[in-house]
């Protein structure tokens, strides 16, 4: 599939938003190392481009669930960029005034009810969620965010389980990418697909491939969401994460996967895509990181302050 | 009021559930086998309100975490589960999304509901089914962690859970559901004096309040004053109450569920009135059963379990008695005790559970 028929320029927009996404997290990734962000950060760098396609199905009274790669919903959700980077730096002006740090994000306003840390804690409450909205009849969604590694949590199938009993409005949306801090899937698991686990709950699922083309991500979407509030539903992303598990670096060297691994699956990065099919993308990409690294260079001189460096 | 024909303290739950269902259809009770009472707490309730009541697959960790974040968005969740270990499979959500969820929401979720978890005892119950693990749950900050005994107790328990910014535990021993009321009206979360009283203080938990009161009334006979405090809550713990006892009778016990002494509920009351500055004018007992498990035989676990005796034995060491009374007394305290290995609560008791 040639590039323009896998992004073609309907989705102009998109690719800018996501572009967006991808400078926030490279500005962040850039001054990471300075040490005045001081908490762990689990970066969606490789991750982003279907993210822009959350955002418009998620409607305002909905609520999501994010794990511990918080940043995705965040963002995904509309979170305010500068808040995101405040809590970053522990300030008191941050998403959560300093108290949760990067892997505990939450914009309570735009709907991102909590990030959790704990692999799979978040789908408890989740359900929790789904479970009074039906009660209570108030037509919203509940989306709970998650990765491969979740799936070897009791609780993810244990809430499958009682999200298909007690028929409840909530999108379980599940984004493999591959990882689970730095162990690949095939030391996990002895299956791929994180979709299998649907079968058994009978729950019906949908799966995005790592290189679908941005209208069939759209469709795969909307149906998803569409479909997550009359039932529960279980959407699978497939994404790759260029950057370690925690921290700035990319991970191409480190042992974990080898330079051929990385080198490929960098070469069809998305994003990587979008900016040499779109030069105007390539632009918001570069106005995009000097933004946000503006605002984070203010925050690391005001720590450096703090810290007496 | 006649205590004999009044409610016992499952009577009274049941009372206080039908209440609490029929204030408003965002109130829930969640249970596996909700269908069958629940110890005769939830009887014909399910009936009664169908709407409203929800039977749960075995899923403790989910069931905790859909009632945490089902109490944050817009219900008030009471989730029972028929022994307190099972609730050991649901620690994750409990230690992780429960008052940490208003902490990271800086006040603006709450997720207060309550969580009934049963202590067995009895009837061949054995060391999965009878632990009483409070200590655990003390440990998560801002959790209520209550000890009911009298229907009073969770009567305080039901009218004020839904109030707080983050859950209730209550871990109902299942023999104190046979409980009468005590006649006491209890109106805060602190400790209280069950019977007066002014040689030695005792302060115990649970069923232990029972046994302690029957004990103070019987060493009446010889002169002995005993103050029996139920200290009801243990988390948040207010030792107000102890201090002014133990600083009147300047003897102290303290008697917990405990299998062990050591970090227990009355090694925490002891280290707090220490603490606190209280002086006594001997060292304080800390009272727990024997052995680190419950044996499932009756004959061995009534080898486990204190008994009248015990505790008969403990208050003779905290008092300057003579040989004769010290003997006396521990006589009067054996007579209170059942014979023949009793392992049921009441005659009326039928096994399994």
């Amino acid at each position: 599939m040639s590039l323009e028929i896998r992004y073609p320029i309907d989705f102009l927009e998109f690719y800018h938003k996501a572009a967006k996404m991808r400078a926030l997290q490279l500005a962040i990734a850039k001054h990471y190392e300075s040490q005045m962000m001081r908490c762990p950060v689990h970066l969606s760098i490789g991750q982003e481009h279907w993210l822009p396609l959350f955002t418009k199905y998620f409607q305002s009274n909905d609520r999501c669930f994010s794990s511990h790669r918080s940043h995705s919903m965040y963002m995904g959700v509309g979170g305010d960029e500068e808040k995101l980077i405040a809590e970053l730096h522990g300030d008191s002006q941050g998403a959560l005034s300093g108290a949760g740090g990067s892997m505990h994000l939450k914009d309570l306003d735009k709907g991102l009810e909590a990030s959790i840390p704990i692999v799979g804690s978040s789908i408890g409450i989740a359900l929790g969620s789904a479970f009074a909205a039906k009660h209570l009849n108030s037509k919203i969604l509940t989306v709970v965010y998650f990765g491969d590694g979740a799936c070897e949590e009791g609780i993810l199938h244990e809430s499958l389980n009682m999200a298909k009993i007690f028929n409840l409005p909530i999108l379980f949306l599940c984004e493999n990418n591959g990882y689970s801090c730095n162990t690949s899937l095939s030391k996990r698991q002895p299956l791929r697909s994180m979709s299998r686990f649907c079968a058994p709950h009978n729950i019906k699922n949908e799966s995005i491939a790592r290189l679908e083309s941005y209208p069939n991500i759209d469709n795969k979407i909307k149906k998803s969401f569409n479909k997550a509030r009359e039932e529960p539903f279980f959407l699978e992303v497939y994404s790759y994460r260029l950057y370690e598990h925690c921290g700035h670096k990319v991970d191409k060297d480190m042992g974990d996967r080898s330079i051929e691994e990385y080198t490929r699956e960098f070469n069809i990065d998305p994003i990587n895509s979008m900016v040499n099919l779109y030069d105007s993308v390539a632009k918001k990409m570069e106005d995009s990181i000097h933004f946000y690294s503006d605002i984070i260079e203010r925050y690391t001189n005001r720590n450096k302050e703090r810290f007496g460096k | 009021m006649d205590i004999r024909k009044s409610k016992n303290h499952a009577e009274t739950i049941k009372i206080l559930t039908q209440a609490f269902l029929k204030e408003g259809t965002s109130n829930v009770v969640l249970s596996q086998g909700i269908d069958d009472g629940f110890y005769e707490t939830l009887k014909g309730i399910s009936k009664k309100y169908p709407k409203q009541c929800f039977d749960l697959p075995c899923s403790e960790n989910a069931s905790v975490g859909m009632s945490l974040g089902a109490a944050t968005y817009g219900l008030t969740p009471i989730l029972c589960f028929q022994r307190v270990e099972f609730a050991l499979l649901a620690l994750e959500q409990l230690i992780n999304n429960s008052s940490k969820y208003y902490f990271l929401a800086g006040g603006r979720r709450r997720n207060s509901c309550l969580f009934r978890f049963v202590i067995g005892r009895g009837w061949g119950q054995g060391p999965s089914h009878s632990q009483s693990l409070e200590g655990i749950f003390a440990q998560i900050p801002d959790v209520k962690v209550y000890l009911p005994v009298f229907p009073e107790d969770s009567r305080y328990v039901f009218n004020t859970f839904s109030a707080g910014k983050a859950p209730s535990i209550s871990l109902e021993h299942r023999w104190i559901h046979f409980s009468k009321p005590s006649l006491i009206s209890v109106k805060s979360n602190s400790p209280y004096v069950v019977k007066e009283g002014s040689d030695v203080s005792i302060v115990a938990t649970s069923y232990y309040v029972l046994l302690c009161s029957k004990i103070a009334y019987k060493a009446n006979e010889i002169g002995v004053s005993l103050e029996v405090i139920n200290l009801f809550c243990i988390s948040p713990l207010d030792i107000k109450v102890i201090m002014d006892s133990a600083n009147k009778t300047k003897r102290l016990i303290c008697i917990d569920l405990n299998n062990t002494g050591s970090y227990s509920t009355s090694s925490e009351v002891i280290a707090s009135v220490t603490l606190a500055g209280l002086k006594l004018s001997c060292p304080p007992q800390n009272l727990h059963s024997h052995s680190s498990y419950t044996p499932s035989s009756p004959f061995l676990a009534s080898q486990h379990y204190l008994n009248c005796e015990d505790i008969g034995k403990a208050i003779s060491n905290v008092l300057d008695l003579d040989a004769s009374r010290k003997e006396k007394l521990i006589r009067l305290c054996k007579s209170l005790d059942k014979t023949n290995h009793s392992d049921v609560p009441s005659e009326l008791f039928q096994g399994p559970f």
